[in-house]
C-alpha cells in the first residue's frame, strides 16, 4: 500500500499557504463611483507600453444579489400522495410479469407492492429526486440523490471493464436500500431506490430490471 | 458587477482549459451571463474550439486597438455564454505581448469594462506563474488553481500557492483563493487516489467536486465543444462541471455574503 501521506517536497509550505488563503475572508463593497477607465494603451510590439493614467480596480463586485443566490425555497412538494402509498404486502409476487409504465407514480406503486419496500424513489443522472412513493424518511432526500449518483460512478470504477454495475445494496444498522441501475444513452444513469425490508437479492430483479427497460418514456 | 475568476497552474497539461470551457459552459447553463477570456499567447480556448489560430479576432486587437472590445467578443450560440479570443497574435511576438500585458494596466481596464457587462468573467491563463498569469491575479477577483492527481503536479502546488499568496498580499488586498480543483483524478489508480485523499485531508481550500480523467473530456476537446456537447447534459462525467459551477457559486455567496447568511440553490419543483 502506499502511505497517502508520503512526504511532497514542498506539501508542509502548500498546506500552510492553503490554510492561510482559505482563512483570508474578502470583505467586498459596494462600488462608489468605479468607472472603468476608457479607451486601451497604444501597443507597440518592440517598444514599452505608454502608461495610461490607470489604476488597478479599486472596488470590486458588489455583494451578491439574491436574484442569482435565492434563499433556499419551503421543502420540495411531495410527489407522493397518502392515498398513493400502497401498504406493503405481506409477501412478494416473484412471479409477477415484467410491465411497461408511462409515469414514475405508476412505476414506484407497482414496484413497492413487488418488492415489498416502504418507500421508494428516483434520481435522474444530474442527482435529483425526480419521483418519490411511500415512508420517505422525515429527514427527506434532499442532497441523497447527488450522494448516490457520485457513489454510482465511483463503484462502476470498481467493476472489471465490459461489466455493467445494476445493482446495488447498502444495508446500514437501522435499514436496507437497493438501488437499481438502468443506463441510457440520453439520459445517462437513472437510479431507483427502495428501502427494503429484505435482502435485495430476494427481489425480483430481473422483472424489476426488464419493466425499467421496456418503459421507454421513463428513460427519456 | 462580476467576478473574474482566473485559473492557473504551475505545471502544464493540469485541465486549465478544459476546466475554463465547461465551467464557463456550465454557469451559463445555469443561466448566469459569462465571459470566457483567452489570456494564453497560444490561444487554447481556440485551439479547444478547434478553429484555426488566425480565424478569430480578439484581445490582440483590442489592446492594438484595431477593434473596440465589442468587435473582439463572440457570442456563442448559448446567450449567456461569450467568448473573448486571443486574437490573431504571431506567435514571434508572444513575448512581447507578455510583457505588454504585465508592463501595461490595459488588462485592469479590459476587466473592469468586462465586469460591466458579464456576472462571471473565467479567465484562462497559460500554465506557469509568469508574466500573464501575475498581470491577471492582479486585477482578479478570485483565484482557482487546477491540479492534476499525480505526483509532480502535487509538488508544484506549493509554487502555485505562494504566487497567489503573494499577489494577494502585495498587489491586489481583494484577491482570494477560491479553490484548488483536482484534475484528471483516477480513482482507481492507487497514487491518483493518494493525491485526493491527501488534499481532502490535509490541504485547505480543496473543492469538493473533483474531475476524474475521462474519455468524454479527450472528446470533447477533439471536437471543439463541452463535454455536454458530446454527451448530453445527463451524463456522470459531464455533469461535474456542472457541480462545480454550483460549488463556485455557493463558495463565493459564502465569501461574499454578511457572517450567519446561509447558502441555498432554488429548489427545483416538478410542477
Amino acid at each position: 500500500m502506499v502511505n497517502h501521506n508520503e512526504n511532497y517536497s514542498d506539501l508542509g509550505e502548500a498546506i500552510q499557504l492553503a490554510g492561510r488563503l482559505a482563512r483570508k475572508r474578502v470583505r467586498r463593497r459596494v462600488a462608489e463611483g468605479a468607472s472603468a477607465s476608457s479607451g486601451y494603451v497604444s501597443f507597440s510590439w518592440d517598444e514599452d507600453p505608454v502608461e495610461p493614467e490607470m489604476k488597478l480596480p479599486a472596488v470590486v463586485s458588489a455583494p451578491v444579489s439574491q436574484t442569482h443566490y435565492p434563499a433556499p425555497e419551503s421543502p420540495a412538494p411531495a410527489y407522493s400522495s397518502p392515498e398513493a402509498s400502497p401498504p406493503p404486502p405481506a409477501v412478494t409476487k416473484q412471479t409477477e410479469e415484467a410491465r411497461s409504465f408511462d409515469n414514475w407514480d405508476d412505476f414506484l406503486a407497482w414496484s413497492l407492492k413487488l418488492t415489498a419496500a416502504q418507500a421508494g424513489f428516483v434520481v435522474d443522472a444530474q442527482g435529483f429526486v425526480i419521483a418519490q412513493l411511500g415512508q420517505i424518511p422525515s429527514e427527506g432526500l434532499d442532497g441523497l440523490g447527488a450522494e448516490l449518483c457520485f457513489s454510482v460512478e465511483q463503484l462502476k470504477r470498481v467493476g472489471v471493464k465490459s461489466t455493467k454495475l445494476q445493482w446495488v445494496e447498502m444495508e446500514y444498522d437501522k435499514e436496507l436500500v437497493v438501488a437499481m441501475i438502468e443506463e441510457t444513452v440520453e439520459s445517462g444513469d437513472v437510479i431507483v431506490s427502495y428501502y427494503c425490508p429484505q435482502s435485495g437479492r430476494q427481489l425480483p430483479k430481473a422483472t424489476l430490471l426488464k419493466s425499467l427497460a421496456s418503459s421507454k418514456e421513463l428513460l427519456m | 458587477m462580476a467576478r473574474a475568476i482566473s485559473l492557473l497552474s504551475s505545471k502544464g497539461g493540469t485541465g486549465k482549459t478544459t476546466t475554463t470551457l465547461n465551467l464557463g459552459m456550465s454557469l451559463a447553463d445555469l443561466g448566469i451571463n459569462t465571459c470566457i477570456v483567452d489570456l494564453d499567447p497560444m490561444g487554447s480556448i481556440g485551439f479547444s474550439l478547434a478553429k484555426a489560430d488566425t480565424e478569430w479576432q480578439g484581445l490582440a486587437e483590442v489592446f492594438l486597438n484595431k477593434i473596440p472590445l465589442e468587435e473582439a467578443i463572440l457570442q456563442t450560440k448559448s446567450s449567456t455564454l461569450s467568448i473573448l479570443p486571443r486574437g490573431r497574435l504571431d506567435p514571434v511576438n508572444v513575448a512581447a505581448y507578455e510583457r505588454y500585458l504585465f508592463r501595461s494596466k490595459s488588462l485592469g481596464a479590459l476587466f473592469e469594462e468586462l465586469k460591466q457587462k458579464y456576472e462571471y468573467v473565467i479567465l484562462d491563463l497559460p500554465s506557469g506563474l509568469g508574466m500573464i498569469p501575475r498581470a491577471a491575479l492582479a486585477v482578479s477577483d478570485y483565484a482557482l488553481i487546477t491540479l492534476q492527481a499525480e505526483p509532480l503536479a502535487m509538488r508544484t502546488l506549493g509554487q502555485s500557492l505562494k504566487v497567489v499568496n503573494h499577489v494577494a498580499e502585495h498587489e491586489n488586498e481583494l484577491l482570494s483563493l477560491l479553490g484548488i480543483l483536482p484534475t484528471m483524478v483516477q480513482v482507481e489508480q492507487e497514487e491518483s487516489a493518494g493525491i485526493l485523499k491527501t488534499l481532502w485531508g490535509d490541504v485547505d481550500g480543496v473543492f469538493k467536486t473533483y474531475i476524474p480523467r475521462s474519455e468524454i473530456f479527450i472528446k470533447s476537446s477533439h471536437k471543439g465543444v463541452p463535454a455536454t456537447f458530446i454527451t448530453g447534459p445527463n451524463a456522470v462525467d459531464a455533469q461535474r462541471y456542472s457541480i462545480l459551477a454550483r460549488e463556485v457559486i455557493q463558495l463565493i455567496w459564502e465569501n461574499e455574503s454578511p457572517e450567519g447568511e446561509s447558502y441555498g440553490e432554488p429548489q427545483r419543483k416538478l410542477f
